[in-house]
């Protein structure tokens, strides 16, 4: 019995879920598991005669129950930061790009889990995974709108954090 | 745009997303040229998606090879249980492996395996848990119909060993651990040849599991003996294990 075509529609999605998945769970090994589970449950109802036009978003539907569920009652809830507590008094500074690239990804990760976990997920889904808001909206159960705002209150959380780190940075 | 409709974040959001066109968009482009407080919050909106657009990974390479290996397992005809069960089936399923235990442990039953043995079979019936890319490089078995599905270190009882999964055509797995150290032997276990300390087989519930200790120190599990035995000749001739 094969898998009918199962794997070469939905492997090329992995990186997509598994960035979905690391910001739903800390721990790299708690995302693997979940990104296994995720897979499993595709298949299950793949096997079931579910054949979606695009794998990404049901992939990515899947992941987010599962992470919400199950997952979310096995980790701790992650630090909140209230933006209030960061300075935003002047204008924006554009980031200087060699100072961006310094940022390494274990940093933007941890800025990320600082996040709440609506705008997070928002973030994950668009900025990570790559899915339309339209999209992101359907996975999330939302309106277009309440994902654009929680993606802008994250991003501009986001930016406002690395503003910070970068001032620290400066002699 | 007057003071009644000035909302800078969602206005922000809404132009940054691609969520605005036609007259809106040029009016709210306009806008942005004149306000500072709207023109910060799209600075702040672009930075905040390229710092996040930095923090894209890849999934690890054995992750893939794990689920192409969970998903041939599922779809092949072998019985596996499944992470995914839901909870009362998995403590009907858990209640079931106790009591089986129980009844297999009672003083008529079969004997009961090293810790590393059991690990062993046990990972040839509910999966294992990688936690990293395996040492060695995986020993090609093609010569003998398995073709290679997984690799990576896992700890077999406390113990790091390498582990790969290999799968006929028929969709039976084989899986083939590699350890720097000696495997126990199995309670039951007979000698392959004259000599026990140069290989040895035996039947643990229904797998065939042989360890081998040239080239290296290598068990196989499987339920097909044949391919036991066909595995155990190629990885003796297998350059892999040579290093």
């Amino acid at each position: 019995m094969s898998d009918d075509g199962f794997l070469d529609r939905t492997l090329g999605a992995m990186d997509l879920v598994y960035n979905i998945a690391r910001r739903l769970t800390p721990r790299r090994e708690d995302a693997e598991d979940l990104v296994q589970e995720t897979y499993l449950r595709a298949l299950r109802a793949w096997n079931e005669g579910r054949r979606p036009d695009r794998p990404e978003p049901w992939l990515a539907t899947i992941c987010l129950n599962l992470g919400r569920s199950e997952y979310r009652r096995r980790v701790h809830r992650p630090l909140e930061v209230d933006i209030d507590a960061f300075d935003v008094a002047g204008p924006a500074d554009q980031l200087e790009s060699a100072v961006l690239a310094d940022l390494d990804r274990r940093a933007v990760h941890a800025s990320l889990w600082a996040l709440p976990a609506e705008q997070r997920i928002a973030i994950a889904l668009v900025d990570l995974a790559g899915l339309s808001t339209r999209e992101a909206a359907h996975v999330m159960g939302t309106p277009k709108g309440t994902v654009l705002s929680r993606l802008h209150r994250g991003r501009r959380s986001l930016a406002l954090m690395v503003e910070s780190q970068v001032r620290e940075r400066r002699p | 745009m007057t003071a009644h409709t000035h909302d800078p974040q969602n206005k922000a959001a809404a132009y940054v997303n691609g969520a605005m066109a036609g007259r809106t968009l040029g009016r709210f482009e306009t806008h942005l040229l004149a306000c500072e407080q709207c023109w910060r919050e799209v600075q702040l909106e672009q930075e905040g998606r390229r710092v996040a657009e930095t923090g894209r990974e890849l999934a690890p390479a054995f992750l893939r090879e794990q689920i192409r290996a969970l998903v041939s397992v599922s779809a092949s005809a072998a019985p596996r249980p499944s992470r995914s069960l839901p909870k009362l089936a998995a403590a009907a399923v858990l209640l079931v492996a106790v009591l089986l235990g129980v009844w297999l442990s009672r003083p008529t039953g079969p004997p009961e395996q090293p810790a590393q043995i059991a690990a062993a079979t046990d990972a040839y019936r509910s999966g294992m848990t990688v936690s990293g890319p395996a040492q060695r490089l995986a020993p090609q078995l093609r010569g003998v119909g398995l073709e290679l599905v997984t690799s990576g270190r896992i700890r077999l009882a406390g113990t790091p060993v390498d582990a790969f999964t290999y799968r006929a055509a028929g969709g039976s797995l084989l899986l083939l651990f590699v350890s720097q150290s000696a495997f126990p032997q199995a309670n039951g276990a007979h000698p392959a040849t004259s000599d026990m300390a140069a290989g040895w087989s035996a039947r643990i519930d229904g797998l065939a599991v042989y360890c081998g200790s040239h080239p290296v120190n290598y068990l196989i599990v499987s339920a097909d003996n044949a391919q036991v035995d066909q595995a155990r000749a190629a990885v003796a001739h297998e350059p892999s294990t040579h290093t």
